[in-house]
């Protein structure tokens, strides 16, 4: 059995090895590709047909484009509609459903923090926003008070930015900030969603006068101006870069995904983590959702398949195991049942898992509903990498809205 | 009799040869020509329904396609004389014959001992804006900081430099090979005649030269065409679609957006302009040599 997977090839180890010693009988064979080669994979893999793919790694924004083109065998067989509500969050099951069918079980979910390092703050003399930090253990009201008291907005920290940057001679030795997944749609959204714009139109595909709407034009703007007219973030870093520029001391404001939390402590970085900033003139949104499992429709071993999928995504050890080993906010309800009720979770960094089950239920956002994400994600990754590096906004947006409709049009034949 | 057994015997002896060309070569253009006539169905998942020649008008429609072309031609037209002229500059000195001759040779054939990706990511490091070697070296010249690669004006032709730097001293080789099949008595007979340098080079190394130029200038446009690693690595087709070349589009097409029909259509329209160029190459070349 092979499971097309990403990244964290040493955490799906420890799930395997944990499901292996439950059943001797399946083996399991990781097939593991970097991250942005994971998609591609699936695509020429599943294009192929190929038989030796049993289960696949489904960023949830892409249940409804593997489902249409077939890669998904569904998991209702498997899977009772009651035992589904009662085993995962609302907004995680139903992202994995398409057409009424259940095609891919929530593996975990994902929320957005800010992180502050607090010596560079210190450094700067500038008070930093009120977050979680090493100093206090908190409860799930005192975190709720304050997302909804003391998050900052984005202007505020474009202010603290600009006095947190440091440069001598031309080059800049600390940026006052960073974003963790670079241009990435998952990541930017919340821009938009802060100002009550979406990226497509209710149909899923439309794209001109939303991905360009006046909401998105002023997100893009100040996206751009992050780099060229502030330059407070820095220019040709990846996403696979970013992280470590804040855990090396380099970035002292870093907006990116909770499974930062333990990389950072453990690169020893004294830092806070605080709600996720909005626009003044809008309102707090958060990124949510993050991957599903599926069964591919050529796998010869789909019960085996599926005895995995509850394993992992809906038994209390696989799900505890992976919780564990990757750090990322649940979707099992059952989970977040023994986080609140456990200690550790009120104390630093554990606590920020609170404050993700506060965004999660106040300001989180899932990603726009379509069958062409693939198009929409890369073509929002190229357009913001564009405005990114100095290309006129309102040109990127009009440009990138245009090419949209030319793919969605495919989609409405 | 005698004509067509022969005959039959050269079909015999050529067959292997036809085999492979048919199934390595003719077949793949034959499913790809027919798979640009497929597309997904929405309706009906997994499934491919035939739009005749749906694709290529959808993509004769689409601006990105015109800008990829343009991107496409614009490379070739700087990349593969260049790349020729300096192969055939190294292959002069690598073939000159004086103390030390050996260690020049060596630093010529460095680049090609580096995979096309390692030489990117190598290259993509020493470009970086922020803290790249290339900034620092122009920055000591007085020169500001240069965007190199996530700037639209500079990225296609820092391209261009890397994979000349890369390319250059392979085709140096069979053009070497070719200089080195010229009888020396030649040039020692123009010496003696009263020929200078640029009258022997133009009058006995060029005209003999010509085959392998033309094997290496043919060669090379098909090559460059098709380049792709540098795209894919360094600038994934940006800024704003100025190295989005043809072959780079269809593989985006198909394997990052999953639609194969337009990215054979695309590999099509590549195939065409790939052999119009070769065909108007020849042509160039079996003029002169009628001439």
């Amino acid at each position: 059995m092979t499971l097309s997977d990403n990244t964290w090839p040493a955490n799906v180890k420890k799930a395997v090895a944990a499901f292996e010693a439950q059943n001797p009988d399946i083996k399991i064979q990781l097939d593991t590709y970097p991250f942005r080669d994971l998609f591609e994979t699936i695509e020429v893999r599943m294009k192929a047909q190929d038989k030796d793919v049993d289960l696949i790694s489904v960023d949830v924004p892409l249940v409804a484009s593997y489902s249409v083109r077939g890669y998904l065998a569904p998991l209702d067989a498997y899977f009772s509609r009651d035992q589904i509500e009662k085993t995962w969050i609302k907004a995680s099951w139903q992202a994995g459903m398409y057409n009424g069918h259940f095609m891919a079980a929530p593996q975990n979910t994902s929320t957005q923090f800010m992180f502050i390092n607090r010596k560079l703050f210190r450094d700067a003399g500038i008070e930093p926003p009120k977050g979680l930090t090493g100093d206090q253990t908190v409860t799930y009201d005192q975190v709720a008070q304050i997302a909804a008291n003391d998050r900052w907005t984005w202007e505020q920290v474009v202010d603290a930015a600009k006095k947190l940057t440091k440069t001598e001679n031309g080059r800049t030795d600390v940026w006052g900030f960073a974003f963790d997944q670079v241009s990435r749609l998952y990541q930017l959204q919340c821009l938009g969603d802060s100002l009550g714009a979406t990226l497509v139109g209710p149909d899923g595909l439309t794209a001109q006068g939303y991905f360009n709407s006046p909401g998105w034009l002023k997100a893009a703007q100040w996206y751009g101006d992050l780099f060229n007219k502030w330059k407070v973030s820095p220019k040709n870093v990846t996403p696979d870069e970013s992280p470590s520029l804040f855990s090396g001391g380099k970035v002292a404001i870093f907006v990116g995904g909770e499974w930062n939390v333990g990389r950072f402590k453990e690169a020893g970085v004294d830092f806070e983590v605080a709600p996720i900033p909005y626009f003044k003139e809008g309102k707090p949104a958060s990124g949510t959702g993050s991957w599903h499992v599926g069964i591919s429709k050529n796998s010869q071993h789909q019960a085996e398949a599926a005895k995995f999928i509850q394993f992992l995504c809906a038994s209390d050890a696989g799900a505890t195991v992976w919780f564990e080993a990757q750090g990322q906010s649940p979707a099992m309800i059952a989970l977040w049942s023994k986080i609140s009720a456990d200690p550790k979770f009120h104390a630093f960094p554990d606590d920020a898992y609170l404050l993700g089950d506060y965004e999660a239920q106040h300001t989180a956002v899932p990603r726009p509903l379509t069958p062409a994400y693939l198009q929409l994600e890369d073509i929002f990754a190229s357009t913001y990498e564009d405005i990114r590096n100095g290309v006129d906004p309102k040109e990127a947006l009009d440009g990138a809205a245009q090419r949209l409709d030319v793919f969605f049009a495919q989609f409405k034949r | 009799m005698t004509y067509r057994r022969s005959a039959w015997i050269a079909y015999l002896l050529l067959a292997p040869a036809l085999v492979c060309l048919a199934v390595f070569r003719l077949w793949p253009i034959a499913t790809t020509l027919l798979g640009s006539l497929y597309s997904q169905s929405i309706m009906q998942a997994g499934k491919d329904v035939f739009v005749g020649l749906n694709n290529y008008t959808q993509l004769f429609r689409d601006p990105i396609f015109w800008q990829s072309l343009w991107v496409t031609i614009k490379l070739n037209l700087v990349i593969n004389p260049l790349q020729v002229f300096i192969a055939l500059l190294l292959a002069i000195m690598a073939n000159q014959r004086f103390r030390g001759t050996g260690f020049y040779r060596l630093l010529f054939f460095i680049p090609l001992g580096v995979s096309v990706p390692i030489a990117s990511i190598l290259w993509r490091i020493m470009l970086d804006p922020n803290s790249g070697l290339a900034n620092s070296l122009i920055n000591l010249a007085g020169i500001p900081s240069q965007p190199f690669l996530i700037s639209k004006d500079q990225a296609l032709w820092c391209i261009v430099a890397i994979a000349t730097w890369k390319g250059a001293s392979f085709w140096m080789i069979f053009l070497w090979a070719g200089l080195q099949d010229i009888p020396r008595q030649l040039y020692e007979a123009a010496r003696i005649d009263g020929a200078g340098g640029i009258s022997r080079f133009f009058r006995i190394t060029f005209p003999l030269l010509r085959r392998p130029l033309l094997f290496v200038l043919i060669t090379d446009t098909a090559v460059n065409f098709l380049l792709f690693v540098p795209m894919f690595l360094l600038t994934r087709g940006g800024p704003s679609y100025s190295t989005n070349v043809l072959m780079y589009e269809a593989y985006k097409s198909g394997f990052v957006y999953g639609d194969m029909g337009r990215a054979l259509a695309l590999v099509m329209v590549l195939l065409v302009l790939v052999i119009a160029t070769v065909a108007m190459q020849f042509r160039l070349f079996s003029q002169e040599e009628a001439n």
